[in-house]
Parts: C-alpha cells; structure tokens; sequence
C-alpha cells in the first residue's frame, strides 16, 4: 500500500533524471560568409571562428579528383540552424553539413547548375541563405532550395 | 598624393554604385580595404593641407556605407562601423596636431636661428675685441674697465646664444617624440631641420666660441659655475637629440663626421673649464710671483703646493729672514686663506676636483712652514698684554679703595637717647 502511494513520486525523480538539458532558442548564424583559401594539405582554416576541416573528400565527391582542392577557396557560411552550407567556384553543388564529434556530416547536396557556379558567394538573409551567382539569386534552407531569382 | 585620392574616391564611388550587385562579403571587404586605404593616406601626407584632403573622404565613407551598417556592426567585430570610422577620425586628429605642432616649431625654429645669426655676429666682433683689450691692458690700465665690460657682454651674449641653440635643437621635434623610437616622418623632419637651420654649425661654433671666451679669459669660481651650468644643460640636450641624429645623418648621408666632431668639441669644452678652474687658479699665485710648478688634478695641486713649501721650508735659515717671512705671508696670508680657500676649495672639492684629505695635507704643511718661519718661543707680545692686563687691574683696586668712613655715634649714647 505505502509502496504504491510512492510511485508518482518515484515516476518524477526517474523522468527528472533521463530528461536532457535543451538550451533555446540559439542562433548558430555567421553574418557574412567566410572565404577560405585552401592549404595545400587539403585543409581548410577559417581564422575568424576557428575552424578548421578536410575539404579533400568534397572536392572528390563534386568533381570525382581528390586533388581538385589544390590552389581553390571555399566561400562556407552557417545558417541559424547551425548547419554549414559550402560550395566553391565552379561547383555544381552546395553542400550541407552538421558539426559532429570532430567531424562534417553532409546533411544535404543541392543541385543549383548543372553547368557550375560561375561567381558564388553567401549572404545570410533569414531563415534563408542566399546563394548569389552574377545577378541570380537563389534562398535555401538545409533542405533544398527555397525560391530562385534572376535579375 | 592627389592622384592617390583621386583614385581611390573613384574606386570607392565605382564599388558603392555597384554595392547592389555585392554579396555581403564584398560589402564588408570593400569597406576594409577603403578604411585601409584612408589610414595609409592619413600616415602618408606629408602636409596639412593633403590631410585635409583626406577629411571628406572620412565623411563619404560614412555616408556610402551607412546603408551597410547593420551588417558591418555584425561583420567587423571586435569593431563596428561606428568604432572604425572613430578610429579614422582620432587618427585623423592626431596627425593633423602633430601638423600644427609641426608647423608651430618651424615658425619658431625661423626665428630662433634669425636671433642665433646676429648672435653668431655679435659674438666673433666681441671675441675679437676682447683679444684686442687683453693684449692692451697689459700695457694700458686704463683699458681695464673696458676689457671687464666687454667680458661681461661677451659672457651675457654666448650665454643667451647657447640658450638660442638649445631652444632650436629642443623645437626640432616635439618632445614626446624625443623620449621614444622615431617615425620616418619625423626622421625627415629632424634631419630637414637641422640641416636647413644649420643646427650641427651652430653646436660646433657655440662650442668653439665657449672655447675661445675661455682662453681668453681667467675665471671666477662664480664664472666657473655659471658655464659648467650651462654646459650641462647644453650636453644634456645634445645627449637627448645627438645619439638620434647620429643613426639618421648615417642613414641620410653615409657619414656621421659631423656628430662625432660636436661630440669631441663637448669632451675639449668640458676639458678646458676643468683646465681653466687649475689656470685661474695658478694665476692667483703668479701675481705674487709665486711660481708653482704645473699642475691640472688636485693630486697634481696638492703635489706643487707641498713641494712649493718643503723648498721654502728648505730656505729658512739660509736666505734672508725678511725675504722668507714675506713670501710666507704672501703665499699663506695673501693667496691660500685669502683667495684659493674662500673662492677655490670649496668649488674644487663640489665638483671632486680636490678631496678634504687633500686641502688638510696643506693646511698642516703650512702649519708646519709657519712654525719654521715663526717658531713657538717666549713671546713678547703676550708678556706685553699681560703687563697691560695687570696695570689696569691695579689702576681699578686703587680707584675703588673705599674712602675713610664717616663719623658714627657710639652705640651707648644712642642707647641712652632711646
């Protein structure tokens, strides 16, 4: 009897215990994008948010050439979300990743031109991040793109 | 210059106008680069009227990007725009006083070396005139008035000249760039200045001027103070500017000859006031004809003196008494408690030219020299005073001797009248 009025009790002390500590709302977004010359070990730095990653196997999965990162910069910006969106002159794609445990999970690869980004560069325009090429314009999220527009 | 701003307002105008086709990043580059700009522009003018050339720049910047603001405040952290912008303008203010201040010391450069020439002038037709006298008043005692004058007016006009040369090297620079490590800019404008002031001639004949008033004159221990005072303030002033000059004339001109011959001319200066100090001293004794034997330390005066007196001492008994006593009185009397203690010792051992130890050795010589001059025997004169002292003790007891004493009653008849 006395054991069943303590379960409410003991119900609360064990969901107290496995709950886990959510900070929110945060905003994870760079307020301008950073453009990173790649070392010639493959490694890219950026100085500002001290950060640093191996861009060899995104350039072997755009282009197929483990080697194709020699002498190119990354143009990287962070969305509120968190996720990194990185794509690079004459890319395809822009890729998006997630900070793990040392290391960039892609979340997400969109198409934008089949014939490559000629100029791109990042503006953060909330809760889109604009992908500029020349005069067009395209939104995306870290799912995919949002909306496009040419001037 | 203007050809550099010209350009850069037409690359600032050409990115704003293409500001709308700019993804933010090149908005907040183009706005780097064009504080860059405006910075380097601000160190570079080399006059007051290109800085403010650089002023509407600083208003154009502002206005161009304030559009942008948001995103700079965001983008330049740890600054922001209005941070940078402020940066520009205390830039700005800083080097357009360091203009006026510039500007401020050329004009008083300008006129110091004006009143420095005339000096300069003044001071060859004194020295000149002073050589004249000397020789004159050898032969003409009259002429010795005039020669004191003219030595007080040479004296007052090197000084106020000196004085003159130190202003001028003290206006070459500001004196906060004088304490610590120097721009280019004021590299330049140290050398500009020197070289256009004639700053190097003018230390150089200061010091051969000073040279020359010494030769041609014997000094005072009020004399002697009043130029080693000056002196150290001419030196203290080369030595904050000199060491400076000398890493930029090797620079500017490959050489440093002249540095090195101003610091020699410091070193004979200081040399001939030391020597000046024993020559003036010496020439105490030479006017009593008292011929010591060279001397230009206080080891060296201490060695003469006692030497002098051991000969004296040597000559008692054989010249004549007369004679010995004289130059004792005169050496001892006349020049050693009269002039050289008074006047000489005290400076001598101030400046650690003499130590006491020095001035006791002859002090108890002449102690000595006296004794043999004057020995310690019955003396006359204390016999003299004593004799004295007693006929007036006597004179007193007689006049006090108390007069016979006045008829008195007897006691009994007193008794009886009661």
């Amino acid at each position: 009897m006395n054991l069943l009025k303590l379960l409410p009790l003991l119900f609360l002390f064990f969901a107290a215990a496995c709950s886990t500590l959510v900070l929110q709302p945060a905003d994870f977004n760079y307020p301008v994008e950073s453009v990173i010359s790649i070392g010639d070990d493959g490694i890219a730095k950026d100085e500002r948010y001290s950060l640093s990653f191996n861009t060899k196997p995104l350039f072997f999965e755009e282009s197929g050439d483990s080697l194709a990162y020699v002498g190119k910069e990354i143009r990287m910006i962070r969305n509120t979300q968190g996720y990194y969106f990185i794509t690079s002159k004459n890319f395809k794609n822009v890729y998006v990743f997630s900070a793990d445990e040392s290391a960039m999970n892609m979340k997400s690869k969109i198409l934008i031109s089949e014939t490559g980004i000629l100029n791109p560069a990042f503006n953060q325009r909330n809760p889109y991040v604009e992908l500029m090429d020349g005069s067009n314009k395209t939104k995306l999220t870290a799912e995919g793109i949002e909306s496009e527009e040419q001037k | 210059m203007k050809k550099l701003f010209l350009f850069s307002t037409i690359i600032s105008l050409f990115f704003f106008v293409n500001s709308f086709a700019q993804s933010d990043y090149e908005i907040v580059e183009n706005f780097k680069s064009n504080i860059k700009q405006i910075e380097q522009s601000i160190r570079n003018v080399v006059t007051l009227d290109e800085l403010n050339e650089v002023s509407p720049k600083i208003d154009a910047l502002r206005t161009n990007f304030r559009a942008n603001k948001e995103l700079l405040d965001k983008s330049l952290y740890p600054d922001n725009f209005d941070k940078s912008i402020e940066k520009l303008e205390t830039a700005f203010s800083i080097r357009s006083k360091d203009f006026i201040q510039i500007d401020v010391l050329q004009t008083e450069v300008y006129g110091l070396r004006e009143q420095v020439d005339v000096l300069n002038k003044r001071n060859t037709e004194l020295i000149n005139q002073l050589a004249v006298l000397e020789s004159e008043s050898k032969t003409n005692k009259n002429k010795i008035a005039q020669l004191e004058k003219t030595i007080a007016e040479l004296k007052a006009s090197l000084k106020k000249r000196d004085e003159l040369i130190i202003s001028l090297i003290d206006s070459l620079l500001p004196s906060s760039a004088i304490s610590g490590e120097l721009s280019a800019d004021q590299k330049d404008q140290l050398f500009n200045g020197s070289e256009s002031n004639s700053v190097l001639y003018n230390i150089k004949r200061s010091i051969r001027d000073n040279l020359r008033f010494l030769d041609v004159t014997t000094l005072k221990p009020d004399d002697v103070a009043e130029i080693k005072r000056e002196q150290q303030e001419f030196s203290r002033v080369w030595k904050s500017v000199g060491p400076k000059m000398v890493d930029i004339y090797a620079q500017k001109k490959g050489n440093a000859n002249d540095l090195k011959e101003i610091d020699a001319a410091f070193n004979s200066w200081h040399d001939a006031l030391r020597d000046e100090v024993w020559n003036s001293i010496r020439e105490e004794f030479s006017i009593y004809n008292l011929n010591l034997r060279n001397f230009s330390s206080g080891n060296e005066f201490t060695n003469s003196v006692t030497a002098f007196i051991n000969d004296e001492i040597k000559n008692v008994g054989v010249r004549d008494e007369t004679q010995v006593k004289r130059t004792y009185t005169e050496f001892a009397d006349s020049v050693w408690f009269g002039t050289i203690k008074p006047q000489w010792v005290s400076y001598l051992i101030d400046n650690k030219m003499m130590t006491d130890a020095q001035k006791d050795t002859i002090e108890t010589r002449l102690s000595e020299w006296k004794e043999k001059v004057e020995p310690a025997g019955f003396n006359w004169l204390y016999l003299i005073i004593a004799a004295l002292v007693v006929i007036v003790v006597v004179l007193l007891f007689i006049k006090r001797k108390p007069s016979l004493p006045k008829f008195e009653p007897p006691l009994d008849d007193m008794k009886e009248t009661v």
